[in-house]
């Protein structure tokens, strides 16, 4: 226990600290922020106090020494188009990030659980390999191209959904499902696969000539063996999950930290950027260590060996 | 820990693909390999050669016949898929903008491949720190969305074709590394390769006589798989304003212009984003192909 909380502190530590330095530097070699935020038409006594109120003028070792004090307290200065502190404005759009993140998440396993097992039980009827041709092609599709598809079917033909903000409460249903798509139709493959592989098991064997019913043992005990190495890819998948979301909120102009992250990247403004990237740095690791936490509690064996 | 895991996954990867074969009817799909290479060979052949034969410049802007809806035709000009915003034509872009996409797509992958499958094979090779440091980055760069790392590289530096397939390859390196590397080790239990090395062999000539051609099979099912993610990853950056320069075309870059005109004109985002569905899902079909065909026991990681 003790340890797999160090080893992701360890991990958090690592990851914060490399990304940080890399984008400190990148931001030093590519160009002078202060031209950036200046405008085209400023004299060089504006650049030169911009300089001096972003600590530009002093050393790059003496920034980067207070660019990690800075990184400790969470104080990443202000964002250059807010001119607000950066931390609390990303901060703020966070709950509308993990709002969507988590529907899109609940959708996909909702969908993808039976209709893997669907795709597992009937592999040899028509239905059954409609089921796999269908997520063979969601896999195929991009997140930010189901949306315009989405925004043209719902929006612009039906009129049924907003295309575009979260004002209302229908306005989760597109983003949700565009950045769920791909990961509803990788894991009904995934399923199927560690479905078929499961039946072949002795316990299934053993289950029904116990008499126990179809639903009993796919439900309870092959689903409970399949969720240790599906919890393992999705911990893998977390990643991309949230890049996706990224890219999702950009396309619905979601009020989360994607939207604030681009517009950031678009104005150069690299506090916000920064700010930004550390925040999903550290909820990466910290859904990471939920599924560790989870491995715990599903299996037994994998308890019986940490402890 | 880490390590051990991504290795366990690996095998238990190779573990289920072996049984389902027996199980479940193949896909139709699994037949339509060879076609849809055949699909994505045309494609990229004529968006190579669209200077030749393309007539209308991508880039030529005309705001008398703008947002002209498919199948116009206007004086001698035909719009096939219509025009754009700013009355360019939109096939003509179509077809340039798949230049981006293939180049990239098949220029990153390599080059990840190469770049991986080396690290992979170091790691493998040596065991000790080198292959405790290139593992830990590894898991590190797998659980990270470097998808943002990217974005913030590129907003950075700044955009451009090299930007772009570099912070690619530095993102899709890690898969190709730790199959190497899982695989490499599989070979290092074999009775040959136990042979091989009693027999004096070791270094360079050990490596790519017995490990390479074992490494070689699995490398390229994964290198599909990788040119269908980066042409995902292009257009999302390209979407996103991120890509290259906008005068040149790409199907990210219109996809997200057509974005805006959804009400009054589709075919300005429905012709690229059925562009990118339909490479991304050949590669992809061919990609399931190829790994039936060579290396049934490692499908996707």
């Amino acid at each position: 226990m003790v340890r797999i909380l160090g080893s992701r502190l360890l991990q958090l530590i690592l990851v914060v600290i490399g990304i940080g330095t890399l984008l400190f530097f990148l931001v030093r070699v590519s160009g002078d922020p202060a031209l950036a935020i200046a405008g085209a038409d400023a004299t060089v006594e504006n650049i030169a106090s911009i300089r001096q109120s972003l600590g530009l003028d002093r050393s790059i070792l003496e920034q980067y020494i207070s660019f990690l004090q800075n990184l400790c307290t969470l104080n990443f200065g202000e964002s250059y188009t807010y001119l607000l502190p950066a931390m609390p404005l990303i901060l703020a759009a966070l709950p509308n990030t993990l709002y969507l993140s988590f529907v899109a998440f609940l959708l996909a396993i909702v969908i993808a659980v039976p209709a893997g097992i669907y795709a597992a039980v009937k592999r040899n009827s028509f239905s059954g390999r409609a089921v796999m041709s269908m997520s063979m092609l969601g896999q195929s599709i991009p997140p930010f191209v189901i949306g315009i598809f989405l925004i043209l079917v719902f929006s612009v033909w039906l009129r049924w959904l907003p295309s575009f903000g979260n004002e209302a409460g229908l306005s989760i249903v597109m983003p949700s499902l565009a950045l769920s798509a791909v990961l509803m139709a990788r894991y009904t493959r995934l399923i199927r696969a560690y479905f078929l592989e499961e039946l072949n098991r002795g316990y299934v064997r053993t289950g029904k000539s116990l008499g126990f019913t179809n639903t009993r043992i796919w439900f309870k005990h092959v689903l409970r063996n399949i969720s240790v190495p599906m919890l393992s890819l999705i911990g893998i998948d977390l990643g991309k999950f949230v890049g996706g979301a990224v890219i999702v909120e950009a396309v619905f102009a979601w009020p989360g930290i994607g939207s604030l992250m681009i517009n950031a990247v678009k104005a150069r403004d690299y506090p916000l950027l920064e700010a930004g990237v550390f925040a999903i740095a550290v909820m990466v690791v910290l859904l990471n260590l939920i599924v560790d936490l989870l491995y715990l509690s599903i299996d037994p064996r994998i308890r019986a060996k940490v402890n | 820990m880490q390590p051990k895991m991504a290795i366990g996954n690996l095998l238990l990867g190779s573990k289920i693909a072996s049984k389902i074969a027996p199980n479940g009817k193949k896909s139709v799909f699994l037949q339509a390999g060879p076609v849809c290479l055949f699909l994505l060979a045309i494609a990229s052949f004529l968006s190579f050669t669209a200077n030749f034969w393309v007539s209308q410049d991508p880039g030529n802007q005309d705001l008398i016949s703008r947002l002209l809806p498919p199948f116009t035709k206007v004086d001698t000009l035909n719009y096939y898929f219509g025009t754009d915003q700013l009355g360019r034509d939109v096939f003509s872009r179509l077809i340039h903008g798949g230049k981006i996409s293939f180049a990239v797509g098949l220029i990153t992958a390599t080059f990840a491949m190469i770049i991986g499958g080396a690290l992979g094979l170091i790691a493998a090779y040596f065991r000790g720190w080198q292959e405790a440091i290139i593992l830990r980055v590894v898991d590190i760069q797998t659980a990270f969305p470097f998808l943002i790392v990217a974005i913030a590289i590129v907003s950075i530096v700044g955009s451009g074709l090299t930007t772009i397939i570099t912070t690619l390859v530095i993102w899709l390196w890690t898969p190709f590394a730790r199959l190497a590397h899982a695989k490499a080790l599989i070979v290092k239990e074999s009775e040959f390769y136990k042979a091989a090395i009693s027999s004096g062999r070791s270094g360079f000539g050990l490596v790519f006589q017995h490990i390479v051609p074992n490494v070689v099979g699995s490398m390229m099912v994964v290198w599909t798989f990788i040119v269908a993610q980066t042409i995902i990853a292009e257009s999302s950056m390209s979407y996103l304003g991120l890509g290259v320069p906008l005068s040149t075309p790409t199907w990210g870059s219109m996809l997200s212009e057509g974005r805006n005109y959804l009400e009054n004109a589709w075919w300005i985002a429905v012709f690229p984003a059925f562009a990118i569905m339909l490479t991304v899902f050949c590669v992809n079909v061919f990609g399931d192909w190829l790994s039936d065909r060579i290396d049934p026991q490692t499908k996707k990681i």
